[in-house]
């Protein structure tokens, strides 16, 4: 009897281990402090954040997702720091962006890489719209 | 009274035929196959093929799939591979699925999947800079893109860009009015894009817009002022105005739906299918089919205008005999020794080909 309360507690134990390092990357997405990944001061007057990191095309579905957004100047747009000003340029006149576009750096991708985990995607490469409550991030939807 | 009468009425409808009929009826002369590439083991085989453009005897080809630009030489009515411009990747020179090409003096740019790249024509690269619009329709003049604009919030047909990528200004306005309502569910840029899809073409003096759905036709000074306007769709006769008000029907009244296994179709229906700009003309290559048909048309005009008053100066045309179900794709057109080769991109049940003819 003791054994088998023994065999019964470890599977018990090694289920829960699975489930926490299954569940970790989400549980930790949750307590997240967007601030300390996305290098701007007045992170607090935007509501929602774009991370542009995967292809942006008009003809492809990130572009139709882009254009049909109500772009307003509480939104953040984030891109990939090779991005130059002229390539920012074009990206807003494409899609008539409104809000701000920033150029990311490692600790946006490592903001990514966490979102990335939970989702179990193995490219960084993704478009993300992330929805903010106060630092944290509350929902997101990948396009 | 009476024989005046008549007289009158007789010329007018002599004059209203002549009229009528002047424009759009020129002798169309056949032209011979006289090779086609690839035929030999050892040439170079195509996986896709999208444009091409001749310039100093070298054949410039686009292979969509295989990322490059294929060099060829054209010797002694032969086509001969060269060299390759390009390689698949997203580094400095590479190419990924490169669409169209434009070359201006010593210089080739190409628009693929993630902006423009500019090379020197001995395949040396220059430089390229990134887009969001994957409209591949362009057209390089001096150290200029004037690429189409398919933004259906913005009002102009052409944009201009440095070779750096800075927008520098537009150009001429957009002419169909577009109601997103009759396509809901569907892309609003690719509505733009297959309502204005056509070519840009340069003489070098002034820009041509040429649309090849609906046979519009606006040449513009390189100021951006309007010289001239025309629709081309009654020169391709029957099938050119079926087309026309297949396309009308389609993409003005009718509008799209998505199907019921939930695809979204968007119905492509060319009076021409390509068009290239050689000497004082322009030659327009005719679709492959007839709206009403159920088969593909069994030859294939080359209609040739004036570039000065696009009126038909000229007509060839392609049997495609037992081999009606080949598709054209694009064409270029080299002169040489008052002799004209008509270089025409075609897709087989084999493949593609590049079919070389003449007078």
């Amino acid at each position: 009897m003791k054994k088998r309360n023994i065999r019964i507690g470890l599977l018990l134990s090694m289920m829960i281990l699975f489930l926490l390092y299954y569940l970790y990357p989400c549980i930790n997405l949750k307590f997240v402090n967007i601030s300390n990944y996305v290098n701007q001061t007045n992170i607090e007057e935007f509501k929602y954040i774009y991370f542009l990191y995967g292809n942006v095309c008009n003809l492809c579905n990130s572009g139709v997702f882009l254009y049909k957004q109500e772009n307003a100047s509480d939104v953040l747009f984030i891109v990939p720091e090779e991005l130059q000003s002229i390539d920012i340029d074009n990206l807003r006149r494409t899609f008539h962006l409104k809000g701000k576009i920033f150029n990311g750096n490692e600790r946006t991708k490592e903001l990514i890489k966490k979102i990335i985990k939970c989702e179990r995607i193995a490219d960084i490469k993704i478009n993300l719209k992330v929805v903010k409550e106060n630092r944290r991030i509350k929902n997101y939807v990948q396009f | 009274m009476f024989k005046i009468k008549c007289k009158f009425i007789i010329s007018f409808f002599v004059l209203f035929n002549l009229l009528n009929t002047a424009n759009f009826s020129v002798e169309a002369i056949t032209l011979k196959k006289i090779y086609y590439y690839p035929q030999k083991d050892d040439d170079y085989y195509f996986r896709s093929l999208v444009d091409l453009i001749i310039f100093n005897n070298n054949i410039y080809a686009v292979e969509n799939f295989k990322n490059n630009i294929v060099v060829f030489r054209f010797e002694k009515d032969n086509i001969v591979f060269s060299s390759f411009i390009g390689k698949p990747g997203q580094g400095p020179g590479d190419l990924q699925y490169p669409n169209r090409i434009s070359i201006w003096k010593d210089e080739l740019a190409v628009k693929d999947a993630l902006g423009f790249s500019f090379y020197f024509l001995n395949g040396k690269f220059i430089n390229k800079f990134k887009t969001f619009s994957a409209m591949p329709i362009f057209v390089l003049i001096e150290n200029k893109i004037y690429w189409l604009n398919i933004d259906p919030k913005d009002d102009h047909l052409i944009e201009i860009y440095s070779k750096d990528g800075r927008f520098i200004n537009n150009l001429g306005k957009k002419f169909h009015k577009i109601d997103l309502s009759l396509f809901k569910e569907f892309n609003p840029f690719y509505i733009e894009q297959i309502i204005y899809d056509g070519n840009l073409l340069t003489d070098g003096s002034f820009l041509y817009y040429l649309n090849s759905g609906f046979g519009d036709v606006i040449k513009y000074n390189l100021n951006g002022e309007q010289i001239l306007k025309k629709n081309l769709a009654n020169v391709f006769g029957k099938r050119g105005t079926a087309v026309l008000d297949k396309n009308r029907k389609i993409y003005f009244h009718d509008g799209l739906k998505i199907s019921k296994d939930g695809s979204r179709e968007y119905p492509r229906n060319y009076i021409f299918k390509d068009a290239y700009i050689s000497g004082r003309f322009v030659y327009l290559l005719s679709g492959d089919y007839t709206p009403g048909e159920n088969s593909p048309n069994k030859e294939i005009s080359i209609k040739v205008l004036s570039l000065d008053t696009l009126e038909l100066s000229k007509e060839y045309r392609i049997l495609k005999n037992d081999v009606a179900s080949d598709w054209v794709i694009c064409f270029s057109i080299l002169e040489i020794e008052r002799t004209i080769f008509f270089i025409v991109c075609m897709h087989t049940e084999n493949g593609y080909y590049l079919n070389l003819y003449k007078e």
